[in-house]
C-alpha cells in the first residue's frame, strides 16, 4: 500500500507540473514583492543614489580648499561626489541639470577672510532637487558661522597668520606670541565656560547592534516564506479540488483508504517546498554569495516550516464548509500572517508590537528562529528547539487532520 | 456476492433507507429502481461503505463492510454516479492511480489498463487528458476505473446519465461481459428500458423502502397485461370516477389536469375511454399510451411517474 502513497504523490506532483502557472505563481509573487522591496529600500553592492557638487574655486587658497574639503569628509563624503570644474563647464553641467549643487570660490576669498572683509561664496542650487542642494547650503551656511566666530575670537592671531602666508617676514618672538595668545584666549574661554553651568547626564544608551546585512539579504528569508505560505495554501486547498472532483469520496471505497492518501500529499507538498527552496535558493547563491551548505540547511528547514504551515492550512481547510469558503478564508488568513509574521518586512525593520505578535504565528516562529542562524549568524544549534517544536506540530496536525477527513470526504 | 441484510439508514428523523435486503448472486445483475431522492444512492453508499448504516448488515464476497472493511473493499468495485476523475490526467494516468489504489502495481497493472481499455473503447485515447474527453467517454473512463482490479461485487450508482447512445452501448455491453465472467453487479438507475434489457433481478425503491422485488417477469405480472393511457386535459366532477372504473379499467391518477388508467387492449378501448372522458369529466388536449413495462408497474405502486417522482 505504500505504492498508493507513492502514486497520490506522483499525480499530485504531476497535475501540479500540468499546471505550470499555478506553480509559477508559489514562486512569481513573492520574488516581484521582495524585488519590489529592494529596489524601494536600496541594496548593497549597488551605488546609493548621491547628490553631483561642483566646485569652481578660482581662489584656490588654503582656506578655500578647506572649505571644500569638508565636502569630501565624514556623512558629506557619502551624499555628494564633488568634482572640480571651471565656470564656464559647470554652468553648462547646471544648466543640463546633471549635478545637485555648485558651489563658486569667488578669487581673494582667503585673503577677505584673514582681512576681515565681506567675502562671497556663490551656491546654485538644482530646482529640480530637493534634499541634497538643502543640505548643501546647510553646510556652507555652518561653515560661514564657524568663520565668522573664529575671526571673532582670533582677530590677532589671524592677521599674523595673514602675513606669514602671504610671505612676509615673522619673527621668532612674533611667532612665539601668537601661540601665545591663543592659549590665552583658550584660558579666557575655558573660564567662561567651564565649569559648565549646565550639568549634562551622561546616559549609556545600549543601542542596538543594526545588521550589517544587506536588505536584499534581510528580504530573502521572507521571500523564501512569501512563497512557502503561498504554496502551503495551494497544496492544502488541493484537497478541496479532489473532493469537488469525487476523487477523495471514491477512495473511501478502496482499500487504500484516505491514509495513504493524506501522507502522498504531504510527500508531494515537500516536493514543491524543495523546489521553492531550491529555485529562491539557487538565486541567493548568485545574489547574495550563499554557499551550498548553508543552501542545503535552507531545504531543510523550508521543508519544516511548511509541513508546519501546511498542516495548518489543511486543519483550516477541512473544517470548511465549501471550496470557495476554504479558499476565501485561507486567503484571508495568508496575507496578515506574512505582514506579521516577517514575510513582507524584515523582523529588523517592524514596529516592536508587530514583532511581539508576529513571532509567536507558525509562519512568524519559524521565520523567526531561521533568522536567527541565517541574518544573526549564530549557531545551528539555535534551531534545535524550534525544530522540536516544529515536528512536534506537525506530528499533532497529522493526527488532527487524518480525524477530520472522513468526514470532510463524506460531507 | 453482496448480501444486504435489514439495511436502515436515517439523518436525523429523516429515514433515507428503511429495512432494506437483496441479494445480488455472482454472475447475476441486481437492478435497484427507483426515482431521484428514493435511497438507491443511499443504498449504494451503504454498502461501499462510504457511510455507514444506522442499522443492518452487508456483506461483499462473505466479508462485512463494517467489520471486515479492507477485504470486503478488495473484493468491490465501485461506479459512483459523479465522475470521480482527474480531468488534467490523461485517462491511462487516471487508471494508474485508481488501479494503485486497489493494490496493483507495476506490470500486472498496465496489463489491466490496457484490458479494460479495451473492454470501454478508449485504448485509442488513452494518453489524452481526461478534460478533453466527452461526456460518455469520461463515462466510460469511470467505469473502467472501477473493474480494473477484476472485484467479485461491482456496483454503478446510474452509470449511463447523461450518456449518448454510443457509449451507453459500450457500457452495458462491458456490464455484461462482467456478469458473464462472474461477478455480482448492483445496478441502480431510473431508466426501464436498461433495467428490462440488463438485469436478472429488480427491486423497485421509493422513499428508503423496497416496494416490489422480483425478475422482470414476476414484475411484470404484478401490472398485468395491461396498458397505460394517460389522458390531459382540464378535467372537472372529479369525485366520480365510478365511470372510468366501469370500463374496467384501473384509474392510478385522477386530477384536474391529467388522468391516467391501466387497462387492457388499450389501442382498441381508446375511443370508448376518450367518449366517456370528454362527456363525463371534460375536454381532452393530449392522449398516450404506454405498453406495459416496469415503469407502468412504479405508477401503479406509488402513484407517481419515475423520472420526475423526486
Amino acid at each position: 500500500m505504500m505504492s498508493f502513497t507513492r502514486t497520490v504523490a506522483f499525480n499530485s506532483i504531476k497535475k501540479l507540473v500540468k499546471e505550470k502557472w499555478h506553480l509559477a505563481m508559489f514562486l512569481i509573487i513573492p520574488l516581484m514583492m521582495g524585488g519590489l522591496f529592494s529596489l524601494i529600500s536600496g541594496s548593497d553592492g549597488q551605488p546609493k543614489p548621491v547628490g553631483t557638487l561642483l566646485i569652481t574655486d578660482h581662489d584656490d587658497s588654503m582656506l578655500s580648499q578647506l572649505l571644500v574639503g569638508g565636502f569630501k569628509q565624514g556623512p558629506m563624503a557619502e551624499m555628494f561626489i564633488s568634482k572640480k570644474v571651471d565656470h564656464d563647464a559647470a554652468q553648462k553641467i547646471m544648466a543640463e541639470g546633471k549635478a545637485s549643487v555648485w558651489l563658486e570660490i569667488e578669487a581673494g576669498f582667503a585673503q577677505s577672510f584673514l582681512d576681515e572683509k565681506p567675502t562671497v561664496i556663490k551656491l546654485v542650487k538644482n530646482p529640480s532637487q530637493n534634499i541634497l542642494p538643502q543640505i548643501a547650503e546647510t553646510a556652507v551656511g555652518v561653515m560661514a558661522d564657524g568663520g565668522h566666530y573664529i575671526q571673532l575670537l582670533f582677530a590677532t592671531e589671524l592677521k599674523q597668520f595673514n602675513n606669514l602666508l602671504s610671505g612676509k617676514d615673522v619673527s621668532d618672538t612674533d611667532m612665539a606670541l601668537m601661540s601665545v595668545q591663543i592659549k590665552h584666549t583658550m584660558e579666557d574661554l575655558e573660564q567662561q565656560l567651564f565649569p559648565p553651568q549646565i550639568k549634562a547626564i551622561k546616559e549609556k544608551k545600549v543601542v542596538k547592534k543594526t545588521s550589517s546585512k544587506s536588505f536584499v539579504y534581510l528580504m530573502f528569508p521572507g521571500i523564501l516564506f512569501m512563497s512557502l505560505q503561498f504554496s502551503a495554501q495551494g497544496m492544502a486547498l488541493e484537497f478541496w479540488k479532489d473532493k469537488s472532483q469525487g476523487i477523495s469520496r471514491r477512495l473511501q471505497a478502496t482499500p487504500s483508504g484516505l491514509t495513504q492518501y493524506l501522507n502522498g500529499k504531504l510527500i508531494a507538498s515537500i516536493f514543491v517546498y524543495v523546489l521553492i527552496a531550491l529555485v529562491i535558493g539557487v538565486l541567493g547563491l548568485l545574489l547574495l554569495n550563499l554557499n551550498i551548505s548553508k543552501l542545503l540547511i535552507i531545504i531543510g528547514w523550508l521543508i519544516l516550516a511548511g509541513l508546519v504551515l501546511g498542516s495548518m492550512m489543511l486543519f483550516v481547510c477541512l473544517l470548511m464548509p465549501t471550496e470557495k469558503s476554504a479558499s476565501v478564508v485561507t486567503s484571508a488568513m495568508v496575507f496578515p500572517l506574512m505582514m506579521l509574521g516577517g514575510s513582507f518586512f524584515p523582523f529588523d525593520v517592524m514596529p516592536k508590537w508587530m514583532v511581539a505578535i508576529g513571532q509567536y504565528l507558525p509562519n512568524g516562529y519559524m521565520l523567526q528562529s531561521f533568522n536567527q542562524w541565517f541574518i544573526h549568524d549564530k549557531s545551528l544549534s539555535v534551531l534545535t528547539i524550534p525544530t522540536i517544536i516544529a515536528l512536534a506540530f506537525i506530528v499533532v496536525f497529522w493526527f488532527i487532520n487524518k480525524s477530520l477527513l472522513p468526514k470532510f470526504v463524506r460531507v | 456476492m453482496i448480501e444486504v441484510s435489514q439495511l436502515s439508514k436515517s439523518y436525523g428523523n429523516i429515514i433515507a433507507l428503511d429495512n432494506v435486503s437483496f441479494t445480488a448472486k455472482s454472475g447475476e445483475i441486481f437492478g435497484l429502481l427507483g426515482p431521484n431522492g428514493a435511497g438507491k444512492s443511499t443504498a449504494i453508499n451503504c454498502i461501499s461503505g462510504l457511510i455507514s448504516a444506522s442499522e443492518g448488515s452487508v456483506g461483499i464476497n462473505g466479508y462485512n463492510i463494517a467489520n471486515d472493511a479492507t477485504k470486503a473493499k478488495q473484493s468491490l468495485g465501485l461506479v459512483p454516479q459523479d465522475l470521480a476523475l482527474y480531468e488534467e490526467l490523461s485517462a491511462h494516468e487516471n487508471l494508474l492511480f485508481w488501479g494503485s489504489a486497489y493494490g496493483l502495481s507495476g506490470s500486472a497493472l498496465e496489463q489491466r489498463i490496457q484490458q479494460v481499455l479495451v473492454d470501454v473503447g478508449l485504448e485509442s485515447r488513452q494518453k489524452e487528458a481526461v478534460k478533453q474527453f466527452s461526456g460518455g467517454m469520461k463515462r466510460r473512463l469511470n467505469f473502467a476505473c472501477a473493474i480494473l482490479h477484476k472485484p467479485a461485487a461491482l456496483l454503478l450508482d446510474e452509470p449511463t446519465v447523461g450518456v449518448d447512445p454510443q457509449s451507453r452501448e459500450h457500457l452495458l455491453q462491458a456490464i455484461i461481459k462482467l456478469k458473464q465472467q462472474g461477478t455480482a453487479v448492483i445496478y441502480t438507475t431510473h431508466y426501464m428500458e436498461e433495467a428490462e434489457r440488463i438485469c436478472d433481478n429488480l427491486a423497485i425503491i421509493d422513499q428508503g423502502k423496497i416496494i416490489a422485488a422480483g425478475t422482470v417477469n414476476d414484475l411484470r405480472v404484478q401490472v398485468g397485461e395491461r396498458d397505460l393511457i394517460t389522458i390531459k386535459g382540464l378535467f372537472k366532477q372529479l369525485n366520480d370516477k365510478t365511470l372510468l372504473e366501469k370500463l374496467t379499467a384501473e384509474v392510478l391518477e385522477f386530477s384536474e389536469g391529467e388522468i391516467r388508467i391501466l387497462i387492457a387492449d388499450a389501442s382498441k378501448r381508446l375511443t370508448e375511454v376518450l367518449n366517456v372522458v370528454e362527456k363525463s369529466y371534460g375536454k381532452v388536449s393530449q392522449v398516450s399510451i404506454q405498453q406495459a413495462n416496469l415503469e407502468s408497474l412504479f405508477i401503479k405502486l406509488t402513484g407517481r411517474a419515475l423520472r420526475d417522482a423526486a
